[in-house]
């Protein structure tokens, strides 16, 4: 109903399983460079993870631009940890035109 | 003397639902075979809890994997679940019934549309599954302005 993304060296297979693992943390000097251009976003810190809102939230486009800047920047993966996705994030835009 | 439930709703919610998990699978799974959800689609694999239709420990409301399996989880019991979203005041106001129809009926149609969240605001309040007619004014209330009758 409610969506959030999860940012992050992620686990592939502990995605398919509603589970967020990271192999290795986040570069923290890039997530605070990035985050300076995205004012107020609500960003969740956990385990070398980040989750931003996503679909059905408030912000919910600035959290999917800051994990396409981030993305951009690490190379990092981004998921629907909830509904076991990896998530294509140009694959998304693609979609949301097409709905 | 006892502790008092947690003051934050989502909290609160899913403190809730961990207490009555088993009640609620049996229930969110039989809803979803009165609604005609194929069997494949109802609930999903889910670690230390087996097959599920109801995940206590989720907050998003529902979900719904690869594979299409539908759950329920926590957030049906968060009335600030929307937050101030369209739709929000008739999800608050909406009686548990018809939110489980509401949630049932938007991840069978995202699902169908391989996890399109848009895709299911647009289509839901339109499903062919025979939901209460007060889910399906929730949902109405969620399409985007741009697509609602």
């Amino acid at each position: 109903m409610i969506h959030e993304l999860t940012i992050g060296y992620l686990d592939i297979e502990a995605i398919s399983l509603r589970l967020a693992l990271a192999s290795r943390p986040l570069e923290e000097n890039v997530v605070a460079q990035i985050l300076t251009e995205f004012p107020g976003l609500k960003v969740e810190h956990r385990s070398g993870y980040l989750i931003v809102p996503w679909h059905g939230r408030e912000d919910a486009d600035r959290g999917e631009a800051f994990a396409a800047r981030l993305q951009a920047r690490t190379g990092c993966l981004v998921a629907d940890r909830r509904n076991g996705r990896i998530i294509d994030l140009a694959h998304e835009k693609g979609m949301a035109r097409t709905a | 003397m006892a502790e008092g439930p947690p003051s934050d709703l989502a909290d609160h919610a899913e403190d809730f639902s961990r207490r009555y998990a088993w009640e609620m699978d049996y229930l969110c799974g039989s809803r979803m075979i009165e609604l005609g959800i194929p069997v494949g689609q109802i609930g999903s694999r889910v670690p230390g809890q087996g097959h599920a239709t109801f995940m206590p420990q989720e907050r998003s409301g529902g979900g719904n994997d690869p594979a299409g399996g539908l759950t329920v989880d926590s957030g049906v019991f968060n009335p600030e679940l929307l937050g101030t979203l369209p739709g929000s005041q008739a999800w608050a106001e909406a009686p548990l019934r018809d939110r489980i129809d509401a949630i049932i009926a938007h991840e069978f149609e995202e699902a169908r549309r391989g996890g399109n969240h848009i895709g299911a605001l647009l289509h839901a309040p339109d499903t062919e599954l025979p939901i209460h007619q007060r889910a399906r004014q929730i949902l109405q209330a969620m399409r985007p302005k741009e697509r609602r009758s």
